[in-house]
This record gives structure tokens, sequence and C-alpha cells, in this order.
């Protein structure tokens, strides 16, 4: 065998060296042509520019959330240990003893996140007047480094449900959000924070410096050119009236039940209350946070649960306005229709007290004392108008009366977990009681506002809202407007939702809860100058003492307040929860409340406790 | 069989083994460098919690695989060439069900080792090809000859493409660059070369026209020669190209390729009225394939290759495409260090740019890095210089052995380290796309070390013993 292409090895030969000359060459021209390498300040570095987040108002501008600076003190292990430090001095200036000190410096740093040479969390969320004194002192200390962030303070102490709070993204969230947010960043978690996300979060910028060697700016990276400014997320002005809201955490302080006050003619909510309530700054990021969130957690009361929204109660008697309207609608009833009450409905074995009242002569009557044997006769007519063997459909057409009322769904509140409620249709009791096999004696108590029928504390200011309009509402929403946004995120609150009820089918309804407050269940609680229109009730509660709840609305012409109180173990509807819806929308509407009846009222409201826990002295 | 004399048989070559030291040296030198922080954290060099203890270990390891290498009877690696290519393929698939490690199931890891079979499969592939080239019936002209020879290749570049270690891959090219020296068919270089520039410069623009259209000029230049004889006629098509770049803005690309087109098909009509068929189908043919492909180059980058090697190419080519942070930041921090050594660099142990981790990898693929940064441009010049000198002189070492499987056992030594070199310090450079594959000798890396070692163990061992072994 011999070598045929021995004219081949000059080619490789000569080939490879000019590929090494050309390896040289590029060598040679990044070492020594071009001056750009070696200046001293190429080191580029890309520094995140925060956008501030949009701020929470109250509907007249009052700040309920704003933005706080709180700094992150970051460590550079091989610096701090090469300069020397006077730690004890050091110590002192961030008050941290010798050995939290030792314990934040020496990270693992067989941990890959570690590295003696970059820098580390040293000590984080440092509140920003604590910070001052040490960023004048900083440069004592080479190898520590300032990080400014931005957190939420909350002027207000009211809100907290509503408001919600935020952390720190996690992993998933990281993952998910397709580098939206960077590990540090912060995300709203839950309420209007959670909801809002993406409106309050504004966008993030990035700035690209030069820096020498020492980690000092010398300059932006091509002039800036590349430079992506932050823009700040936008202002929420939210329908909250602060004032409102402060008085109503105040009046439910040692109770449990829900407030919710909605302006008919908007859906806006006016106040939002869940008692018991907490501080929202006791959630805001800060170093004590995670101990609060778990005391709140175990807190028996269950703080952290917003009834308004979540809590799904029966209605009781609040609800007889809703079936004397649909009976009104459905022919039922007459507005001048009357009924004999001899202390209850009696049907079979079937008995359902009632209490002593006066003569029932029309549909107000009804509502203003309450009378259980009317509701119980207008909804057995109800469910058997189709005959009394053919209860489904009777049932299922009073169902579909109430979901159009926002009943049974939910309505879609600008608030993450909302409680749909229960409204039992025929589906529900024939799978219950097996299809064919149930009458209307079966669903009776859903007439007076028990049984199966359950529903959420805005559901009923809903409803008062919906009696108020006099047969519409709009969907109930806290946010009125994003400053400078002009997106539409907010328009389908813009849409009016339509009960089936003809609007003169309220004119008697009105008059109904007129009466109760005038000369009825409720009259404990008139406030002398305003007309106000309400229903008392009181719940059945087997597991302890009766709830008081009330919806109201006033004035009776154009209303500009509708409001829905419960109050859990409250006894009768008069006894507490009328009276504080009353006080709130005395407050509302004139801004005091007068001296007099009214205030001792007051102070009757305040002083009361139903937690059965006393306050420490 | 007796055993001559030293000087009968030819002796060890020491220049390779003086610049295979000095290599060695340097790089141990350099992983020190990369690894040594002056924060006291420094205990001795054998210190085998940190890379230049390990490397060190490493180095011992090598030089008595070398020596023991020097002991056995040469004509076992011939022998028992099919066996170690075996085995190496064995132990290619073997890695493919371990757990990936970076992506990559290219690892090996026992107790904390990591072995890297790819390596090692690199030796074996070497020895089966010289001695597959060496047998008495491999002649190159037939075509199973140059079949089995690619296959010889291509089984083994195939397992590790399949761990998804595209860089190794790579090396094996090393391996068609030797194949042109054994006598593989000159004319697909040519048209694998013509590809590559083609492909780049179809790449630099997103726009291909002006590249169709150079393209359809050239080849109504080559058709206007074989028409008129005389040069001047050649001007027409120098106007043409004038015209093109001057009215491409104005008129539009498509105006000026129909134009350009026209030209060509009339040329291509008037060689086969003058009987130049052949020059006509074959310009034709070519500049339609050659159009074709540069316009289906950009396609394919661009969907069919993934985002990860996409963003490589563009980091190359495209700079100007690409993120400031993303996988830009790598190759230009690299630059930076290297380019902030200048002529004579910061000094030893100086450099703080590989050192404060700007540079990824400062110990394995970017190590170059390091010595760009320490030792400047003297020092970059001296390790190319050495890299290149030993190269030339395998070249050499290759032409004077009497043995074929010598020969091409030889010529695949120098192939693999330039295309190791070239690479690695052309994309620490910037000069090619970023492959992640180490630099001989020098890289932190005990699987890629001892391989090294293996293969020049066996190349003096073989040297060695030159006029021992008869044609």
């Amino acid at each position: 065998m011999q070598d045929l292409y021995q004219d081949r090895q000059k080619i490789l030969q000569i080939a490879f060296v000019i590929c090494g000359i050309m390896l040289v060459y590029q060598c040679f021209t990044i070492q020594v042509l071009d001056k750009s390498y070696q200046s001293q300040h190429s080191y580029r570095e890309a520094v995140t520019l925060y956008p501030s987040r949009g701020a929470l108002k109250d509907r007249s501008g009052a700040l309920m959330v704003y933005n706080l600076a709180m700094y992150d003190l970051k460590a550079t292990y091989n610096q701090v240990k090469k300069s020397q430090i006077d730690t004890a001095d050091f110590c002192m200036l961030l008050g941290i003893n010798d050995s939290i000190f030792l314990e934040n410096l020496n990270k693992d740093f067989s941990d890959r996140r570690f590295s003696q040479r970059k820098p580390f969390n040293f000590l984080t969320q440092i509140p920003a007047d604590k910070f001052a004194r040490v960023e004048e002192r900083l440069f004592q200390f080479p190898g520590f480094e300032s990080y400014r962030k931005s957190v939420r303070g909350y002027p207000a102490k009211a809100g907290a449900h509503m408001l919600g709070y935020i952390s720190e993204v996690n992993n998933g969230q990281i993952d998910a959000s397709e580098g939206l947010y960077q590990r540090g960043d912060y995300i709203g978690t839950s309420g209007l924070e959670l909801f809002y996300e993406s409106q309050l979060r504004g966008v993030r910028g990035v700035e690209h410096v030069l820096k020498d060697k020492w980690g000092k700016r010398k300059g932006k990276y091509k002039e800036g050119s590349l430079d992506v400014s932050a823009e700040s997320g936008y202002d929420l002005i939210t329908s909250i009236d602060l004032d409102l809201q402060e008085y109503g955490e105040l009046l439910m302080q040692h109770k449990m039940g829900a407030i919710v006050a909605i302006e008919p003619e908007t859906g806006e909510i006016l106040a939002m209350v869940s008692a018991p309530a907490y501080n929202p700054s006791v959630l805001a990021v800060n170093r004590n946070r995670k101990d609060a969130f778990v005391a709140l957690q175990q807190d028996s009361l269950t703080p952290l649960f917003n009834r308004a929204l979540m809590a799904q109660y029966p209605p009781g008697s609040i609800f007889k306005p809703v079936i004397s309207a649909i009976g009104l609608q459905e022919r039922i009833l007459t507005p001048q229709r009357g009924m004999t009450c001899s202390g209850g409905f009696l049907y079979g074995s079937l008995r359902v007290g009632c209490h002593g009242h006066g003569p029932i002569n029309a549909v107000s009557n009804a509502i203003q004392y309450s009378c259980n044997k009317y509701y119980c006769q207008v909804f057995k007519e109800m469910v058997n108008m189709y005959g009394f063997y053919y209860p489904e459909k009777g049932m299922d057409r009073l169902a579909g009366h109430l979901h159009t009322w926002g009943l049974g769904n939910r309505l879609g509140v600008d608030i993450p977990n909302e409680a749909a409620g229960h409204v039992p249709t025929a589906a529900y009791y024939n799978k219950k009681h097996g299809a064919g096999s149930w009458k209307f004696s079966h669903a009776v108590s859903v007439g007076i506002g028990q049984g199966e029928l359950l529903i959420t504390p805005l559901q009923m200011a809903n409803m008062a809202a919906i009696i108020a309009n006099r047969g519409f509402y709009y969907t109930p929403h806290f946010a009125k407007k994003f400053v400078g946004d002009s997106s539409s995120v907010l328009d389908k609150f813009k849409f009016r939702h339509y009960t089936k009820i003809h609007p003169m089918h309220f004119q008697p309804v009105v008059k109904g809860m007129e009466d109760v407050v005038l000369a009825g269940t409720g009259r404990r609680s008139r406030i002398p100058d305003i007309t106000m229109c309400g229903k008392t009730g009181t719940v059945e509660n087997n597991k302890g003492k009766d709830h008081s709840t009330f919806i109201a609305f006033a004035p009776k012409d154009n209303p500009k307040i509708a409001i829905a109180v419960y109050v859990e173990n409250g006894g009768y509807g008069s006894t507490y929860a009328a009276p504080i819806a009353s006080l709130m929308i005395e407050k509302y509407m004139n801004g005091f409340i007068q001296a007099g009846s009214r205030q001792s009222l007051e102070k009757f409201i305040l002083k009361a406790n139903l937690t059965g826990i006393k306050e420490a002295p | 069989m007796r055993l001559g004399r030293e000087s009968d048989i030819g002796g060890y070559d020491w220049p390779t083994i003086l610049l295979w030291g000095l290599l060695v040296f340097c790089g141990w030198a350099m992983i020190f460098a990369a690894g040594y922080q002056d924060d006291g954290s420094f205990e001795s060099f054998y210190d085998l919690n940190k890379t230049y203890g390990k490397q060190l270990l490493w180095i011992v390891v090598g030089l008595t695989i070398v020596g023991l290498m020097q002991l056995l009877e040469s004509k076992i690696y011939r022998t028992f060439s099919p066996l170690f290519y075996g085995g190496a393929a064995l132990l290619l698939v073997a890695v493919l069900f371990t757990k990936p490690i970076n992506g990559a199931t290219s690892w090996f890891d026992i107790g904390g080792f990591r072995f890297q079979p790819s390596e090692f499969a690199k030796v074996s592939t070497c020895i089966m090809l010289a001695t597959y080239l060496s047998l008495p019936t491999s002649r190159m002209q037939e075509l199973r000859v140059k079949l089995t020879a690619l296959a010889i290749i291509i089984g083994p570049l195939f397992l590790v493409l399949l761990q998804g270690d595209v860089g190794s891959c790579l090396v094996y090219f090393a391996f068609v660059i030797m194949l042109f020296r054994a006598g593989m068919n000159a004319f697909l270089y040519i048209l694998g070369i013509t590809a590559l520039f083609l492909s780049i410069a179809a790449l630099l623009y997103d726009d291909t026209w002006w590249l169709v259209n150079l393209i359809l000029l050239i080849s109504s230049a080559v058709l206007m020669k074989s028409w008129k004889k005389n040069d001047l006629w050649l001007g027409l098509i120098a106007g043409a190209a004038l015209l093109s770049y001057l009215l491409f803005e104005p008129l539009g690309f498509m105006v000026v390729s129909i134009f350009n087109a026209t030209l060509f098909v009339t040329l291509a009509i008037l060689n086969i009225l003058e009987k130049n068929w052949e020059t006509s189908i074959y310009a034709s043919v070519i500049s339609l394939v050659a159009i074709l492909f540069s316009t289906s180059v950009n396609y394919i980058v661009n969907n069919l290759i993934g985002t990860h090697r996409q963003e490589r190419i563009w980091v190359w080519l495209r700079p100007e495409k690409c993120h400031p942070l993303g996988p830009l930041y790598n190759v230009e921090q690299s630059k930076f260090a290297i380019g902030s050594g200048g002529w004579t660099g910061k000094g030893f142990l100086q450099g703080e740019r590989t050192k404060l981790d700007y540079v990824p990898e400062q110990s394995t693929d970017f190590i170059f890095c390091t010595v760009g940064e320490e030792w400047g441009f003297l020092g970059t010049f001296l390790i190319i210089s050495l890299f290149f000198a030993l190269i030339l002189r395998i070249l050499f070492l290759a032409q004077r052995q009497r043995s074929l499987f010598s020969k091409f056992y030889a010529l695949g030594v120098a192939c693999i380290l330039f295309l190791h070199v070239f690479i690695n310090v052309g994309m620490t450079t910037g000069l090619v796309p970023v492959i992640g594959i180490p630099l001989p000798f020098i890289s932190y890396g005990g699987s890629s070390l001892l391989s090294f070692s293996i293969l020049m163990g066996l190349l003096i061992k073989l040297d060695s013993r030159r006029l021992f072994v008869f044609r």
C-alpha cells in the first residue's frame, strides 16, 4: 500500500496554518487593536427598575394603600472578610447581636446558591426610618450594599379583607408568568391586590449600567439606548367610603358577622365589613408578618375568613320582601291580599310557628309584621302553581326568579373567592328525596328564608339594592376607576341586570319595608329625618343563639344606600342588625349620629360583646 | 524478534513531548489561576477540594497511563482496535440510561467523579479508523471503502448525538478532515465549504435577495466567459452588478432580481446556441441549487434547529439581534476578559474578570479567557503557537511513518487537536459560535485530560517504533 494522496499533506498544513493565523489575528484584534475591551468600566450589569405599584384610594381620594420604602442589606463575603470592619459598631447600628451577624454572614458556601464573591441577602426588610441611620454610615462598612424595595403601607386601619395583601412570588408563579416576575418581586395575593394585579403592577424597566471592577457605576451602557424605564401601575380609586368603612368596623367590634353597603344606582360597594376584622398593616411585608399570619390563622373566630363574601347564611325573614315581589309578579299575591294568622302555618303534622301580631290586610302588613304563615302560604301556592303533584315546575320557576336576583350564583364582585350561596331547585330536591316523592311541604321553610337557602351578605345587600332600584342591579364592585387607564376592564360593571319583576310590584314591598321601621319589627331603629326602608330577620340557628340580620335602603325615594347586616348569634334582627344598619345609614347620609336616643343606641351597639371573649384589660 | 538499539527503531520524538509537556504545564497553571482566590483558602497545590488539586491528580494519572502504554507492544493497539471500538460503543449506549446532567446524558457519575465516555470514544474511533484505512484491502478509490470509513465515524457520532451533546459530535468532523488526507473526494469538501460560506452569507441578513442576485451575477459571469472568450465582455456583467447595487433600493429587489435572472437565462440560451450545452446546464443547476440552499438556510435556522442552537448562531453572526443579557452576555464577557489583557496581561493570578465569575465555566470550556486576561496577547500567542507547532509537528510525524496505521493514527490525532483548538479558542474569541468542547490539555476535566493523554501516549509510542515497522 502506498500513499496516493501525498500532495494533500501540503493542503492540510496550509489550511491548519491559515486557521492558526486566524485565531492569532482574532486575539490580536480584541486584545490589542480594539481598545474598548480594555477600559476598566466594562462590567455590564442590568439593574431592574421597579415600577411603583398603584395606590388604592377611597371614593373621595383618601389613601388606603400606598407604597412604602423598605431596604435589603446585601453582603459580599470576601469583601467583608477582607475589610476588617468594626463588627460591634456595625451590629449596634443595625440593632442585631453578634451571633446573628455571624449566622447571616457565614452562609453554607457549598450550596450553589451562595458564592463568597457575590452579594447575598444579609438582612432583609429593614424599614425606611430605621435604615436612614444605617445608610449614612454604610460607606464605613465595605462589602455591604443596600437595595431599596417598595412594599405596602396602610394609613387607615380598615378594609383589610377587601384590600388584600402582597407577598413575594413563589417559584410556580415565576415559571407560569413567562418572565413577568423575577425572584423577589411582589405579587398581589388576595383581595383587590390580587384581582387587579395586572393593572396595579405596572411594567418593570431595566437600566444597563457599566461598572468598574469595584462595582461602582461608571455610566450607562450604549448611552442608555437599551434602557427601558419603568411604568408605574395605575392608581385605583375604589368605591369604598373610608369613614363609613371605619365606622362599620367599629360597630362590629366584638361581634362576628358582616356588613355590606352598596350604592344602588351604580352597584359600587360603599363599605364591606367582615367581623372580626384585623388591621391590614399586620400582613404588610415585614419581618413579623409570618407570626402575625399564623396568629390570625389560628384565631378561633377566623378573622381571615371574609364573611361578607364567603360566609353563606340562611337569610331568614329578610327574604320575605323578595318572596313578596315574586308572588306579586306571579299573580299569587295582589297588593291587598290579606290573611288570618292563627299563630302559624299548619299542614298535616307540619307546623311553622308565628308570633302574635296585628291583622294582615295587605302585602305590606305581612312584611311589616313578618308573618310566617303568610309566606308559607305564598310559597305553597307558588310551588303548586302547576298543580299539587307538580312541585318541580313551580320550584324551578321560583329558583329561576331567584337567579335573576343574583342568588345561587357568584355575583362577579371584583374580589376573588366569592361564594355562590345556594338556591334549592327541583333537581336538588329530586336528589335529596327522590324524583316525584317530594311536595312543597318538604321545602316550605325556604319561603321564610330558612332551610336549604343560603345567601352571602353581599347577595343580601344586593337584594336590598334591587328593591331600592325597583327591579335591577349593577354587579357590586369595588373598582370605581383606574387613574390613567383607558382599557375597558371596568366596563362590565356598567351593565344593568334586570330581574323579571315589574317595577310596579315593588310599591307594596317598599311600603311594607317602610312600615317595618315606622311601626313594625324595626321601629327601634328609626332615624328621625331619614326614611329608611328595611326588613329584620331572626335566623334560627340550631348550633346556638339565633343570628340577627337586617337589610335596608334609604331614603325611600331615590335611594343612596342599600345595606345588609348580619350579626352571628345576635338574637332578634331588631336587637343588633337593625340598629347597626340604621347607624351606618345615618352616618353615610348625615355624616354624624344625632344626639339623644340615636347616640345611646350607638353606645349600646359599641358596648355589645357577642364573641364570648373578654377583652384583655 | 530482535530489538535493536534506540536509533535503529527510531526513538522518542522529544520536540513533541516537550510541546505537549509545556501545554499541560500551562494548562495547570491556568486552572490554578482560575480557581485560586486570595482569601487565604489556599492550602496546598494538592488540595483535592479545588480544581487545581484534582487536575494535578489527573495529570499524574495520565502520566502513569502514558508510561504503562510505553511498556506494551505497539501491535496490540492495532490488533485489538475493534475491541476498543466496540467497548466504547457499548459505553456510549450505556450512558444513555444515566440521569441527565445539565441536559445531556453524557456522564457516568461514579463516586463524585464524572466520566465522559464520548472522550474515550474519540480515541478508539481514531484507532479503529487508522486500522481500517491501513488494511491492504482498503483502497480509497473504491466507494465501498469510503462508505465503510464514513460508517466507522458516523456510528459513535450518532450515539453522542443521542446524548444531546452537539459539541462533542462536532469533534468527529476531525475524522472527516483526516479522510480528506486519506483520499476522500475533494469535490465533497469544496461543496461543504461552499455550503458553509453560503449559509453564513445567507444568515448575515434577514433578506437573502442580495445573495440570490450575487449568485445570478457570478454564474452569468461564468456563462459570459464561456460564450465570449474575450474578457472585455465581462465588463458587461460588472456593469449589471453596479446597476443592481445602485437600483436595489429605489426599484426594489423584485425588479433587480428579474433583470438579473433574465440576463442569466439569456446567457444560458446563447451558450446553448453556441453548442456549449455542458457549461450552460452545470451553471444553471449549480446556481439553482445555491439559490434554493441559501434561501432555505434562514428558514431552517429560524424554525428547525431549536431555540438554543438558534440563539448561539445569532450571537455569533448577528449580535445586534440578541438580548444583551441573554446568551450574548457570556460571549461578550469572555471577549471582555480576553480583551482586557492587552499586550502583556494583568499578570499571573491577577485576572479579575475570570475570577469574579464574570466568565462562565472559567476553568473548563472558557479557560482560554484566563490565558487572555492574565497573560495578554503574548500569552494567547504563545498558547496558540504551541498548539499549532504541536499539530504541525504531528503532521510531520505522520509523514515520516512507514506503517500506514501509524500514519493515519497520527493524522487523526493532529486533526482532533486542530478541531478542538480551533473551535475552543474560536468560541472564546467570538470567531465561531459557542460550542462546548474543551481546550486540549488545558481545560479542567479528568475525562478530557486522560483521553488526550492516551491519544498522545499512543502517538509517541508508535512514533518511537517507526523504523522498526516495515511496510
